[in-house]
Formats: C-alpha cells, structure tokens, sequence
C-alpha cells in the first residue's frame, strides 16, 4: 500500500523511466540507423521530461515574477538547463542524420546488416594522392 | 528474423530489464516531485526566486537563468549549435538532383505559406524581444524563424532561400549569437569588472539582454536553415 | 600579467570564438586558416601557462564567471587536474601545425577552414570541461567537445569514417545522456549544480539515487574514455579520423573522460561504502583493458588500428591506477595520463606522416622507411620505446608507480597484469622498429619516399624528445599532482 502511494506520488519520473528504457530499446535492437537516432530522441526527451519534473511545484506558477502571477513558482533552473539541452540534441541529431545520408550514399544502405565494410573501405583515402612535394 | 538478431533482442531485453529495476527503485527515493519543500526549490531555486528578478533582470527568471546567472552555459550552447552547422557543412556529401528541388504542392499550400510568412517572421521578433517578460527568448524564436526558412524552401525550392545571401553572408549570420555573446562578454568585463557579468543599471541591462536575444535568435534560425540546406545540398560551406 | 584573473576564462572562450571565426575569416584560405588557428591555439597555450605558473606559485584558485557567488552563478576552478589544458594547448598546437601539408591533402581545400574551426572548438570544449566547478557546465562543454570531435573523425575522404563517426556518436550521444540523467538526479536531491557544495550536500542523502547517479556519471566518463567493455567504438573513430585528429582524440578527449571520473569521485567523496565496489569494479576493467588493448594491438596489420589498440590499454593502466585508490597509484594515474598523451600524440603524428609520404599503412609495408624518412622514423621508434615503458623514458614512471600501488594495496596479481601487458607493449614496438630499421624495402612507395617538410617532422621530433624528456621529470610531476589526489579521495593512505 505504501509502496503503491510512493510509486504514485512519483509517477511523472516513473513515466520517464519508462520513455528513457522504451528509447533505449529502439537503440539497441533496431538496425536501422534512422530508427537508432529516433530511440536516441525519445531517450533525450525522457531525460528532459525527468529534469523539468524535478523543478515542478505542485499548483505552482510558471516563473514568470510579473502582475497576476502569484508564487509559488517553479524552479527556473531546470528549465534553463532543458533549453539547454534540446539545443544540444538538434544539434546532435542534425549531424548524426547528415553522417547517415554520407553512409546511404557510400554502402547504399542504412540497415547495419546489408552494409559490409570492406578492406578498401578502411584504407585510407590519404593515399589517392601519393608522393610529390608539398611546398 | 534471423538467429543472431533474435539473441541480440533477447541479451538487450535482459539487460533493459535489468536496468530498469535500479533505475526505478532509484527514482522512487528522490523527493517526491512537486512537493514545495524538495531540495530542488531550496538552495539556488529559492534564491533565484525571491531576488532573480531584480537581480537577474529579467521577469521571466528562465530568462535571467540563461542570460545573466548562468551565462557561461548559454554561451556553450551557442557555440554547440554553431559547430552543428560546421559540421554539417564540412561533413554533407554531394546529393543527388531530387534534394534541390522544390517538392510540388498545390498551388493552395503555396499560396498560403507564402502568405503567412512574414506573419510567422513578426511571430519570431515578438517572441525574442519579450523573452525578459513572456515565455520565450532566442531560441525558441530563433526557431520559429528557422522552421518559416525551411518552410519556405519546401516550397520554393531550397536554392532561391538559400540565394538570399551569399554563402559567406550567411556564415556570419549563423555566427551573430556567438559574436554578440562574445561582445557582450566583455562589454560585462569593461563594465562589472567579470567576464560574462551584465550592468546593474536596468535600462542599459535590459537593452543588452534584448541585443543578445536578437542574436541568439537570428543566429539560431540562420543555422537551422543551414543544417536544411546542409542536407539538401545547396550550400556546403 | 600572469595574475589577471581573467586568464581563466579565456582558456575555454578565445579558441571557441577564435575557431568560430575561422570560417569566416578564411572562407576558402586553408594556409590563413592553419596559421591563424595556430595562432589562437598558441595563445590559448601561453594563457595555460600562464595559470600554470599562478597554480605553481599560490595553489589553485577559481573564478566567478559573471561575479555571480559560486552557487547562484557558474564557478571555474584551476587546480593540478586543470593544469592538463597546458598538454592540450601544446598537442592541439603541434597537430594544427602537422594539419597544414596533411590536411591539404586528406580534406578538400575547401572546407579545409571547417577543419581548423573544428580543431579549436575541440580544443575550447576541452579546456572548459577541465576547468569548470559546476556540473550542468561541465555537460555543455563536454557536449562542444564530442560534436567537433564527431565531425573531425567524419572528415576523412575513406568511406568507412562516415560509420565509424556515426558509431561514435551514437556511443556518445548515449553517454552524454547518461551524464545529463545523473546530474538532474544529482539535482533532485540537492538542489545545486555546484559540484564542491553538491559534494557537502550529497554527503547526507540517501544512499540509493545516489548510487544512480554515481553509476551514470561513471558509465558515461567510461564510454568516453574507452575503458574496456565500453570502448569498442574507438578503433573505428581513432584509425579513420584524419592522423592529427587520430592525435588529438586519443592524447587528450579520452582523457576527459579520465577527468570527468576523477570530478565525480570529487563529487563523491563523503560514500566511502558508495564508492568501494565502483574502485573494486574499475580495477578489474582495467586490468581486462590493459591485457586486451596491448594483445588486440599487436595482432593489428594496420598502424593506426594498432596505436588505436594500445590507447584501450593504457586508459585500463590509468582505471587500474584509479582504483587502486592509493596515493602512489593515483598520482601514478595522473602522471601517466598527461604522459601517455605526449607519447601517443607522437605516434599518431608520425603514423600520419608516413600515411601521407607513402600512402602505406600496413606495418609490413613500412620495411626499410627508416632509411628514407629518417626523422619520422626516430620520432616513431623513440616514442614507441618510451610507451613501453623501459625507465628512464616517459611510460615508465607512470606504470612504475601504478605497480608500487598495487603492491601497496595488497594486489600483486597486478603487477603481473602490468609486466605481461608491457611485455606486449614492448613486442609490437619491437615489431615496428624492426620493420622501419632492420629489413629491406619491399614496396615502390617507400623506395622513393623522402622526408616529409619540416612542419610536419618538428612536431613529431618536438613531442618525441618530450617523452624522453617527461621521464625525468617523473618526481617533480608526481609532487606536483599530489593535492590533486587529496582534493579527490580526501585523505587516502
């Protein structure tokens, strides 16, 4: 009964946990590349979820210290931090999907099971140009 | 499915389930959230409420957060979306033909996109400027601007966007959050005698932090449309 | 001038604005753009001297940034494990330097800028992560770092790095998500984010989403320090990334994972019964890492691949010593850590001037390079000897005193590990020497190979004499980390 009480009083984190494993799942298992980045996302959203939460205040206003807005209010902190963090996930997700199409255009494929790195593929590019003087 | 894909599945459901006892036994521990007397609302929290406004500037005390007390993050985030354009650019591959085109649509969804897009400009400036007092700030108008960049090359075709400016103009549009921040920076030096510190006299305070919004905003729209074009293939550095 | 405080700060702040101008400076200027990169990267080593200088005189200090008190604001500190930004400032400027012949080769001229931009942003990040005293800071600068590093390993023209970066960033985007868990748990329960007051405030808090926290700090630090299970992305990244870059990731952005451990044990200081079986744990890895890098390095064809090897081995020598958790172990660690960058920095730039004489990099194509590109091949050989750890060479002391800490603690079978893992050590640089020194050459490129220009050999020469000369600086240096490993484990036997 107590347990049930506690697990209800945390729901939202409880909710979070859930989001982060479901991303983490998709991650994981999926061999698609877009597919992993989507899980990535999801994971990312479960962790900002899991951060605002942590600044909620029950019946509580937004931070906003102007007329009509009576406190109290929730923690600013976290939200800054989230802001924070959604830009770093753009940015993150932006690169990993240019790196993709890179890959589809160089495997032609973007299911980790159909692309077969080569010896060649190793070799280092460097060598297409060899020899001769530099200055 | 085949063989090795299953055992994978099955080892990634073990471990996930594993993971999942501690995290939520975890969770479960820490203070129950919405409750007023959490840590979280204590220490820093409590004082960013009852002074930040005045001391941090601005009434929207995220704003304040972002702006002034933790100014040094701020900056690292312009920077990380700064480097997510350079990445792209120095990264993209050349794309094929259908990347440059315009996707047709009906001559309705054009018409009204083309209309509403100045509307959806004045949208971003208003949710900039009043980022002190209202929800809002550089980014998430340096978003709207970016989303109607985009929006506008779906339709028109991401070259004619992309066109509006030579490819070196556009560099030092998405570097405008960095640079004003950097100015900024030490404009707080020549003033408060701290890297990153803001004047504590409000009208020249506020009008700092309204030049830094602009460029946060203007920055980050430019760099959204640059990971789009980035990725179209219009423009590569 | 060196006690301008506001020296701090602009460790981390002029190469970020420096490489973001790059670009637009030198839109389509490679030669501008590696000099001015260089400039910036020099500076930034000079101000790291300059606190270096400071640390040495008065002991470490902090900086308000913004004037804000360290809770309410964001607080820079300077101590013995900041004083890594003078390593990074000097390999970052040795690697730009090499980047300049090397890069207009392997990138093309036109975004040859983007690398320079790419370079010093890295470097920026990097500085920030070392020095910043707040842990959501120390999130964002770890972010700028890992973006850039992404993107440099992307650039190079073989097809595999654009796999390779994206394995890397999958691996780091997921670790960088477990370090945000932790320090938003971290936050739950103490409502600060400044790691020396969340350190008090931590002390008297439950034990359980502590131990969450402590895990996801220290899982995340591991994946990006390559310790071994979790450092199987680093081949791949190291061996495809461009040679400077190869140089620049494995001296010093897996160290800030080493950094970023010794920040949370910092942050954990007070949970002795918290911290025992994480210390137990990182032991074993590390010995794992140690005997599985130095063995999966010496059955490598491809040189880079094989250096890449021998970094999963020595971040298991510095975990073992980290665990350890006795003073000569830690400090040994430390030692080891500043060191291994110098040495391994060396290879990779020596590697990198071969790739681009000869276009070879299969260890058994090298036969008889000694003779023709005679610099780079010393550079290459002393390095390797020094890594091996034969005294009075830079990888000696490091190991020597990891050694003595294990003894210390009661753990001979260790010092077992060590001597087996340097014996392998040993052998695949034997390996190479021979190849380079000892045997006629047998493929065409390196019959007309030449040397390579001088700014490609200094830095190699510069960094190999370093390893020598690290070697006996080893007790001024152990000395010099020693209230670096009392501020982390507190008073520690």
């Amino acid at each position: 009964m107590n347990i049930l009480a506690t697990a209800l009083g945390h729901v939202d984190y409880l909710v979070a946990v859930a989001l982060f494993l479901i991303g983490a799942w998709i991650l994981v298992t999926s061999g698609n590349l877009v597919k992993k980045v989507i899980g990535l996302n999801v994971m990312e959203t479960s962790v900002f979820a899991f951060i605002v939460t942590t600044g909620m205040i029950d019946g509580g206003a937004p931070p906003l210290v102007v007329e009509g807005m009576e406190g109290p209010y929730a923690s600013p902190l976290p939200h800054a931090l989230v802001l924070t963090g959604i830009v770093v996930a753009v940015s993150i997700t932006s690169l990993a999907l240019v790196l993709i199409l890179r890959v589809k255009s160089q495997f032609g494929s973007i299911e980790l099971d159909e692309i077969v790195p080569t010896d060649e593929a190793r070799g280092d590019a460097d060598s297409d140009a060899v020899g001769g003087d530099d200055d | 499915m085949n063989a090795r894909r299953r055992t994978a599945r099955i080892l990634a459901f073990a471990l996930l389930a594993a993971l999942a006892g501690p995290l939520i036994h975890g969770v479960l521990q820490l203070p129950a959230p919405g409750s007023a007397d959490a840590p979280a609302h204590a220490n820093v929290t409590a004082n960013y409420v009852e002074r930040g406004a005045e001391s941090g500037g601005a009434e929207n005390l995220v704003t304040g957060v972002l702006l002034n007390f933790r100014a040094l993050d701020t900056f690292g985030e312009v920077i990380v979306i700064f480097t997510a354009w350079l990445a792209a650019a120095a990264v993209a591959g050349a794309v094929s033909e259908t990347g440059r085109r315009a996707i047709p649509v009906s001559p309705v969804v054009d018409y009204v996109i083309r209309a509403l897009g100045p509307f959806i400009a004045a949208f971003a400036l208003f949710v900039i400027v009043n980022g002190h007092v209202l929800p809002g700030g550089g980014f998430q108008g340096g978003v709207v601007l970016g989303a109607m960049l985009i929006l506008l090359s779906l339709v028109l075709g991401p070259a004619p966007v992309a066109g509006a400016f030579s490819a070196r103009h556009w560099a030092w549009l998405r570097a405008t959050g960095v640079l004003v921040f950097a100015a900024t920076a030490v404009i707080g030096l020549a003033l408060t005698g701290h890297l990153f510190g803001l004047p504590a006299e409000p009208v020249l305070r506020k009008s700092l932090m309204i030049v830094l919004e602009l460029g946060i905003g203007i920055g980050g729209g430019a760099v959204l449309a640059g990971l789009f074009f980035a990725v179209s293939g219009v423009q590569r550095s | 001038m060196i006690d301008w405080p506001h020296w701090l700060p602009l460790l981390a702040v002029l190469p970020l604005v420096g490489g973001v101008l790059t670009p637009l400076l030198f839109h389509r200027l490679p030669n501008a753009a590696c000099f001015w990169a260089a400039s910036i990267a020099a500076l930034t080593l000079a101000v790291a001297v300059a606190l270096l200088v400071r640390l040495l005189a008065s002991g470490g200090f902090g900086y308000a940034v913004g004037g804000w008190l360290p809770q309410y604001g964001i607080e820079l500190r300077f101590d013995e494990i900041g004083a890594l930004a003078v390593a990074a400032g000097f390999i970052a400027l040795l690697s730009l330097v090499f980047s300049r012949h090397y890069v207009a080769r392997a990138v093309e001229p036109d975004r040859a800028p983007l690398y320079y931009a790419l370079v010093l942003i890295n470097l920026g990040g990097l500085n920030g992560f070392l020095v910043t005293g707040d842990l959501f800071n120390l999130f964002v600068f770890m972010e700028i770092f890992s973006v850039s590093a992404y993107a440099l390993v992307a650039m190079a023209r073989a097809p595999i790095a654009a796999l390779a970066a994206l394995k890397y960033l999958l691996l780091g985007a997921l670790s960088s998500l477990l370090v945000l868990f932790s320090v938003g748990v971290v936050f739950a329960m103490t409502g600060t984010l400044n790691i020396e007051d969340a350190a008090v405030l931590l002390d008297a808090s439950s034990a359980m989403p502590a131990g969450l926290a402590l895990a996801g700090l220290a899982t995340g630090f591991a994946v990006k320090a390559a310790l071994f299970p979790v450092h199987f992305w680093l081949p791949d990244a190291h061996a495809a990334a461009p040679a400077p870059v190869s140089a620049i990731l494995s001296a010093l952005v897996v160290k800030a994972g080493v950094v970023g451990l010794l920040r949370t044990l910092e942050l954990f200081a007070g949970g002795d019964d918290l911290l025992q079986p994480l210390l137990t744990l990182i032991v074993w890895l590390g010995a794992l890492g140690a005997l599985g890098g130095a063995l999966m390095a010496l059955v490598q064809r491809d040189i880079k691949r094989m250096l890449a090897y021998s970094t999963v081995a020595n971040i298991g020598y510095i975990f073992i010593g980290l665990g350890l958790a006795t003073a000569s172990a830690v400090s040994g660690a430390m030692v080891h850590s500043v060191n291994h960058a110098v040495m391994k920095s060396a290879l990779f730039l020596a590697a990198g001037a071969i790739i681009h004489r000869t276009g070879l990099r299969n260890i058994d194509d090298l036969r008889g390079l000694g003779r023709r590109m005679p610099i780079t091949a010393f550079g290459m050989a002393v390095a390797l000897i020094a890594l091996s750890g034969v005294p009075p060479a830079a990888g000696f002391v490091g190991k020597w005193q990891i050694a003595l800490g294990a003894l210390e603690a009661g753990q001979p079978w260790l010092v077992a590990v060590l001597v087996v893992a340097g014996i392998v050590v040993l052998a695949f640089g034997v390996r190479v020497i021979n190849a380079l020194y000892f045997r006629p050459p047998a493929r065409v490129p390196v019959a007309s190979a030449i040397e390579v220009p001088a700014s490609m050999w200094l830095p190699v020469l510069l960094l190999a004499v370093a390893s020598l000369a690290l070697g006996l600086a080893g007790t001024p240096m152990l000395a010099f980390v020693g209230p670096a490993v009392q501020s982390v484990y507190g008073t520690i036997p």
